[in-house]
């Protein structure tokens, strides 16, 4: 008797995660944790604000809104609308979209787990959104834009990456441009759609409480009749030129603060000197004794300091930010942290900054972890990012660094031609 | 499985209530606590929330510094806040480390230095935080709307950013130490840990740790609960913003332990349910009519004292007329016709259901555990509440809601750039 590979091809387990592949070329990773009586399920599809093209910017967000409009089997027509249908089962659902992926998420109590796959099954292909949802869901997108630039921090960060960049488009902000946000068709947005929402360029991840057999049987029944991509999914191909010299923006707004920030260039996610650089990170501006906290917030010169360590799938940048405390210039705050940057650089670390950075980064990854909702959001990062068990192996490789390792990457990436200044300058 | 079973709880030798949940894996614990105090026994905004600042600003023992390189050393996070009745940490740190993280809060609850340094450098970041806040266009509608709907001295009234920064200004370590002295009283203390812990274990580590905390007899002081009156209508502008925040809302008079707080609480989230999108503002108003990003409506202020009905929503300035209106007619809508009995099943389902799901992980079980008790109510309130929900009819939600929220009563505050 001939034997039938099965639909559902295991790949690897790594980090107590399983991989296995369909036929259509579906990723599935899985993860049994009896924690709590919930199943989580998430679809990352491998699209996000850098594949847009100019003059469309803000699609793939727009989209990811439309793909709770009707669709063949979930529609207002037959009373099962994506939320109400989901919901009634106590789901929290949503999904969002970021640089490099767009992902769309569920945890059900176990006993109707199945309900998430068909729902995620059915918006893979069988979308139905039409002119009329993208006229109401245009102005829902527009307000969401609207409170973002309520928002002074973010009109800095949109500012400064679009002075950072100058080809690759995480110049631009995920959410779009006003204009392009308004100029959106649902026959571009349907042309988007059918380019890069199919199984061969998406990962759908489950955890919980769900056993290995009734994970294979759901994922086959929903997800295995959807065929392949007829095309080639467009590789993506911008590459950001390197940055020579430094580079300055500055803004003025009604904030009630000045605000100012500073960032370097750095590489994508999966390179071997991103640990090092989140721990300098860690070491300068993400512990309750780093060095800004205590130069910068501890003097009285800022309100507060934060950093941005982005987990990337292309090069980007590490952004420390200040909010200047009353009489401080951002100026000021500007020449303050480039000291400390050059410092660090200049005289490297100590053992003793490497190993409380160290015990830091460890508690955070446990809070990334903590329920199957958030570690499958955590996966779905890593998927985006270009390999699914960075989060896992992250830890493994901070506990490995020296303060050699840690001092090379600072001396590599805190440099004055990678730096990109911003300030917002209160008017009130 | 019921919260009952999965939520232990015992008594500490100090006083107040220990709950601990075991979520076992992660060598890790979430912890939340409080005592009895925040803005009520400060009797302002100010003091209360520079005081839950200042503690980690040092003890008789330690510096500052010292107190952020021990957190970073043990890779832990605390951090302490004023809510309006009590003086609350939310902390998280290895199983291991427990007993040093609860050694420290001990130490700077009993021995804290307020150092006058310290309280300089901290007024002027709390100085920034509120210049933020006076442009904060959900903030100013916040408070706006609480100042028009709850009398002075209601804790669930909002002060004024101008007025914050007035009290702040005056402060000064005496006001501080004086606070200080009666605001410790560890018989008030409430304390949930979830994580990789048993009980036994937690107790031990707690008992031992703050068994110093001194014994007072905080009372917090009495207010008058709010009386439902005439809406009342507030606009704050603020410069260059692109979307206005609307909030509208009454004060009810009952508190949580009414009789009609379940229908009230199954008719908002049927008005518009803030943790999900089946709610009716977000299925016409966002959905249909693409007014909003955001809406929701949902009791709030409930948790020691008499809450208000509250609906939210942005608005972009042009739409902001449109969208006013639009919330009016849901609202009537809803209080005229009574909720459908299709409609009253979904959202009972949801409620009881959601728990399940809300509650999947050990700092939400911590979170949870710790209002329950702060709010004085048994753990099986988790497992009881939802069976009340279920129970209810549609003629019981509608009734509440026309109670609670008629519309002559809503008061309303927006904030944000008007149009002209």
């Amino acid at each position: 008797m001939k034997k039938v590979a099965p639909a559902l091809q295991k790949v690897r387990t790594r980090h107590g995660v399983a991989e296995y592949r369909l036929e259509n070329g579906l990723r599935v990773l899985y993860k049994r944790d009896m924690t709590a009586p919930v199943v989580a399920v998430c679809v990352t599809f491998h699209v996000g604000s850098r594949n847009e093209a100019a003059g469309h910017t803000g699609s793939t967000h727009i989209l990811e809104h439309l793909l709770f409009k009707d669709s063949e089997h979930f529609n207002k027509a037959n009373g099962k609308s994506f939320f109400s249908y989901l919901e009634q089962f106590g789901a929290q659902l949503n999904a969002t979209t970021w640089v490099d992926r767009t992902n769309y998420f569920e945890v059900l109590p176990k006993e109707h787990a199945e309900e998430a796959f068909a729902v995620e099954a059915d918006r893979l292909r069988g979308s139905l959104f039409n002119d009329a949802d993208l006229a109401s869901e245009m102005t829902v997108v527009r307000n969401e834009y609207e409170r973002g630039r309520n928002n002074p921090y973010e009109l800095l960060e949109e500012e400064l990456m679009q002075t950072a960049f100058t080809v690759h488009p995480y110049r631009i902000p995920t959410i779009g441009t006003k204009e392009d946000i308004e100029g959106s068709t649902a026959a571009k947005l349907r042309e988007f759609y059918d380019t890069y929402y199919w199984p061969n360029n998406a990962t759908l991840a489950v955890f919980g409480d769900i056993e290995p057999a009734e994970m294979e049987r759901l994922v086959v029944k929903h997800f295995a009749k959807i065929p392949r991509s007829p095309h080639e999914i467009p590789p993506f191909t911008p590459v950001e030129p390197a940055q020579k010299t430094a580079r300055a923006c500055s803004l003025k707004h009604a904030a009630g603060v000045s605000i100012a920030s500073i960032a370097y260039k750095i590489p994508e996610a999966r390179h071997g000197d991103y640990p090092a650089i989140y721990a300098l990170a860690t070491i300068l501006a993400g512990g309750f004794s780093s060095r800004l906290q205590e130069k910068l917030v501890d003097k009285g010169m800022a309100a507060d300091v934060s950093v941005m360590v982005p987990a990337w799938h292309d090069p980007t940048v590490l952004t420390f930010t200040t909010t200047a405390a009353p009489g401080v210039t951002p100026q000021k705050l500007l020449e303050l942290m480039r000291r400390e940057t050059r410092n660090v650089a200049r005289d490297g670390i100590s053992s003793a900054e490497l190993s409380r950075a160290k015990a830091r980064i460890a508690s955070a990854g446990s809070l990334e972890r903590d329920g199957v909702f958030n570690e499958i959001r955590m996966v779905s990062e890593g998927v985006a990012a270009g390999d699914w068990t960075f989060a896992y192996r992250f830890e493994d490789d901070i506990a490995a660094l020296t303060t050699r390792t840690v001092n090379a990457a600072a001396k590599k990436y805190l440099t004055a031609a990678g730096e990109t200044a911003a300030t917002l300058i209160d008017t009130l | 499985m019921t919260y009952q079973t999965l939520i232990k709880e015992k008594k500490l030798n100090r006083g107040g209530r220990l709950l601990v949940a075991r979520v076992p894996g992660s060598k890790h614990v979430w912890i939340d606590g409080s005592i009895a105090g925040g803005v009520r026994l400060a009797g302002n905004r100010a003091l209360a929330e520079v005081h839950a600042a200042m503690l980690l600003e040092g003890t008789a023992k330690k510096t500052k510094r010292d107190i952020q390189v021990l957190l970073d050393k043990l890779g832990a996070s605390l951090s302490f806040s004023a809510s309006a009745d009590r003086l609350a940490w939310h902390a998280h740190c290895r199983t291991q480390d427990l007993g040093a993280v609860l050694s420290l809060v001990a130490e700077v609850l009993h021995e804290s230095a307020l150092p006058t340094k310290e309280l300089t450098t901290l007024k002027k970041r709390f100085e920034a935080e509120l210049a933020l806040e006076g442009q904060n266009t959900r903030a100013q509608a916040q408070i706006g709307l609480s100042r028009l709907i709850y009398p002075e001295g209601h804790p669930n009234r909002d002060e004024t950013t101008a007025g914050a920064l007035a009290t702040l200004a005056a402060l000064t370590r005496n006001d501080l130490k004086k606070y200080h002295e009666r605001a410790v009283d560890a018989t008030t203390t409430v304390l949930a840990i979830a994580g990789d812990i048993t009980l036994a274990a937690a107790k031990d580590a707690v008992d031992k740790k703050l068994a110093r905390l001194p014994r007072g007899t905080v009372t917090l002081p009495g207010f008058a609960p709010a009386q439902s009156h005439a809406g009342e209508h507030a606009e704050t502008s603020i410069k260059d913003k692109a979307s206005i925040d609307y909030m509208l809302g009454a004060a009810t008079g009952i508190t949580k332990d009414h009789a009609d707080y379940p229908a009230l609480m199954l008719g908002l989230q049927i008005l518009g349910d803030r943790n999900g999108f089946s709610g009716r503002l977000m299925q016409t108003v966002r959905e249909r009519d693409g007014l909003t990003y955001a809406i929701y409506s949902t009791p709030n202020g409930f948790g020691t004292a008499d809450g208000a009905a509250v609906i939210w929503a942005t608005f972009a300035p042009q739409l902001f007329e449109k969208g006013k209106a639009a919330i009016v007619r849901e609202v009537n809508l809803l209080l005229e016709n009574g909720p459908t009995a299709a409609e009253t099943k979904l959202h009972r389902q949801m409620y009881a259901a959601r728990i399940q799901t809300s509650l999947a992980s050990a700092a939400a079980l911590a979170r949870t555990a710790h209002t329950l008790a702060a709010e004085g109510r048994p753990i099986g309130y988790l497992d009881t509440f939802p069976q009340r929900i279920l129970a209810l009819t549609p003629a019981q939600v509608a009734k509440a809601l026309r109670t609670y929220l008629a519309p002559e009563n809503l008061s309303s505050a927006a904030a944000g750039t008007f149009a002209p």
